[in-house]
């Protein structure tokens, strides 16, 4: 193991899985460094959820996957005193208690501090003897992430933990999130469609698509690496000359997206923008995506 | 040490090993409600029953009340049985859907995904459910059991001292203690008899994506029917049927039914006797043995199904 991967929180090689005849990991490299937010973006049937089940330790695969340290689909429970996951939107039965969910994640888990759950939770209108199924879906996602937030994990994963809520609970959730949890020692892999909102909250960045990861890069780099010129009419020949890896139409003008291209030639052709997560998506991943460009953002 | 990897158990975070299965088969009582309400409104049912045929039926126990002991202890250890054998029954019928229900539901309610993200084994998952089915739910059947005798028993004796029995018999008509001991004992063969069929049920509601419950007995049916056309012989279904069969009827030859013997002399009846009841239903069985194996392979299955599955 080189001196880097020793930091690596997740690291694969040649990742893949098939379903029957469809590949839905087609030899995924990826690398996770210890304290990063990194946001996993990509269409509808891109791989992303498979991706991160392989992660969790909940279905096989061909490849390299160590995650701290072990195999997942080996030492799952062993995996899971240190990782937590929020697979989806509602897990939580709905014959729960909310005192019985402390109770049994308390009893079950050495890592959990009740109190830092009970501290969570007064700042809710969540009833300890309300059942799940008595919630709405905004206070059981509440309810999960304090359950979750109060495991001493190193790496969480979220897989569209804001699915269906409004958007007064899906800023609330990664607030809470940067807030009072994410720090150093911790890492996050999230994967969302509504990428504008979280895009701020990200340090790193990945896109899927069939079953391959076609970009990874933090944010910094990624604001060095690409800009967006909404170019002077009369100068587009000259940009387009320049090998613009995406065009579109904004308000009229052409908005051409350049990667690695030096800020002060491109400033000449017009107005430098930063370009945006989504716009990238689009750029990057909307052309191969074939006859629903875009749906992901 | 690498930084990277999990750390190492520190001392004071180790939860005990007993601990997290306790809170896991707790957790099955939480959500199958079922296996604690079920006998006890039986238990309610049974106990009505008892009142309202004690209050209505004065006139042919004060009859009874004239009779010798032996006949009125034989009618109480009648009654005795029967309430074992009703909850043993209902227990089981309990179990059969508990056991159904146990892998299926956390599937359907997508609630697997929460389960799995605990730090906790399919393993002891699915151990603790089995525990739900051979230990939890034969000690409850024991404890309401003996709760219900023992009502019975006093409104038995108070019907008893209204009609007028003398004072020396009025107890007379119980049963000896250790025959509660060997009910537990009855309970606890029973679990084994049944443990394959256990394994079964498990699997299936591990197994199946949907209609457990057809699942359940479609493939066993089917199998039955394919060796009586096929080699024209029935071993499957009747080694089946014995081992369901041998599963219930231990309890019947544990818990007091009266037995009648005649003799050249007379009739002799003995209402708790345990001998001449033997259905072949005890731990010399080899068929006992064997079930166990298949249930120890069933089980085995299903805790590897169980790694596996997903949200259906």
């Amino acid at each position: 193991m080189s001196p880097i991967d020793a930091t690596a929180v997740i690291r694969a090689r040649a990742l893949r899985k098939r379903y029957g005849a469809t590949v839905a990991l087609d030899g995924v490299d990826l690398r996770v460094p210890e304290g990063r937010m990194v946001g996993l973006i990509g269409p509808n049937g891109a791989g992303k959820t498979t991706a991160l089940k392989a992660i969790l330790g909940l279905t096989p695969y061909e490849g390299e996957l160590v995650v701290l340290g072990v195999d997942p689909w080996r030492q799952r429970e062993r995996l899971m005193r240190e990782v937590c996951f929020i697979a989806d939107v509602a897990v939580l039965p709905r014959w729960l208690r909310v005192q019985q969910a402390l109770d049994f994640v308390a009893g079950v888990h050495p890592r959990f501090d009740r109190a830092k759950a009970e501290s969570f939770l007064a700042r809710t209108a969540i009833k300890r003897q309300s059942r799940v199924g008595e919630l709405s879906k905004g206070m059981v996602t509440q309810l999960h992430l304090a359950l979750v937030m109060a495991i001493d994990a190193r790496l969480l994963v979220l897989d569209e933990p804001t699915l269906g809520l409004d958007i007064l609970y899906r800023k609330q959730f990664y607030d809470t999130l940067l807030n009072d949890y994410f720090d150093h020692s911790r890492t996050i892999l999230v994967t969302t469609h509504q990428v504008e909102e979280i895009q701020h909250v990200l340090t790193d960045v990945m896109f899927m698509n069939r079953g391959r990861i076609v970009l990874d890069c933090s944010m910094e780099d990624l604001e060095e690496r690409y800009v967006e010129v909404l170019v002077h009419p009369e100068r587009l020949s000259a940009a387009r000359a320049l090998g613009p890896i995406h065009e579109s139409q904004v308000f009229g003008r052409s908005a051409l997206l350049f990667e690695g291209v030096e800020r002060d030639r491109l400033a000449q052709l017009g107005e430098l923008r930063s370009p945006g997560i989504a716009d990238l998506f689009v750029a990057m991943i909307g052309g191969q995506h074939g006859e629903r460009p875009g749906e992901a953002a | 040490m690498n930084a990277t990897s999990l750390t190492a158990e520190a001392p004071g975070e180790a939860v005990s090993a007993t601990r997290p299965f306790l809170w896991l088969v707790r957790r099955e009582l939480w959500e199958h409600r079922s296996i604690v309400w079920a006998p006890l409104i039986a238990a309610g049912v049974i106990l009505l029953g008892a009142l309202f045929n004690a209050l209505n039926l004065t006139g042919s126990v004060r009859m009874l009340g004239q009779l010798e002991v032996m006949p009125r202890r034989e009618l109480f250890a009648v009654i005795h049985s029967a309430i074992a054998g009703l909850v043993a029954i209902l227990m089981f019928v309990v179990a059969w859907f508990y056991a159904l229900d146990a892998m299926y539901n956390e599937r359907r309610d997508r609630s697997i995904l929460f389960w799995k993200s605990l730090p906790v084994s399919d393993t002891e998952t699915v151990l603790a459910k089995l525990f739900i089915l051979i230990i939890v739910v034969p000690a409850i059947a024991f404890v309401v059991t003996l709760a219900v005798q023992c009502l019975v028993a006093v409104v038995f004796s108070a019907t008893m001292l209204f009609v007028g029995g003398s004072d020396a018999s009025l107890w007379s008509h119980l049963p000896p203690a250790w025959l509660a001991l060997n009910f537990l004992y009855a309970l606890a063969l029973q679990g084994l008899w049944l443990a394959p069929v256990y394994g079964w049920l498990l699997l299936v509601s591990a197994w199946s994506r949907r209609q457990p419950f057809l699942w359940s007995v479609l493939p066993i049916s089917a199998l039955v029917l394919l060796e009586r056309i096929t080699f024209g012989t029935g071993y499957i279904g009747r080694g089946i049927g014995h081992q369901v069969m041998s599963g219930l009827l231990v309890i019947g030859s544990h818990v007091g039914v009266p037995v009648i013997r005649m003799h050249e002399e007379g009739v002799e009846v003995m209402p708790w006797a345990m001998d001449g009841l033997d259905a072949g239903t005890g731990l010399d069985q080899p068929q006992l043995w064997i079930g166990l194996l298949v249930a120890l392979i069933l089980v085995a299955a299903t805790v590897w199904i169980r790694r596996w599955r997903e949200p259906i």
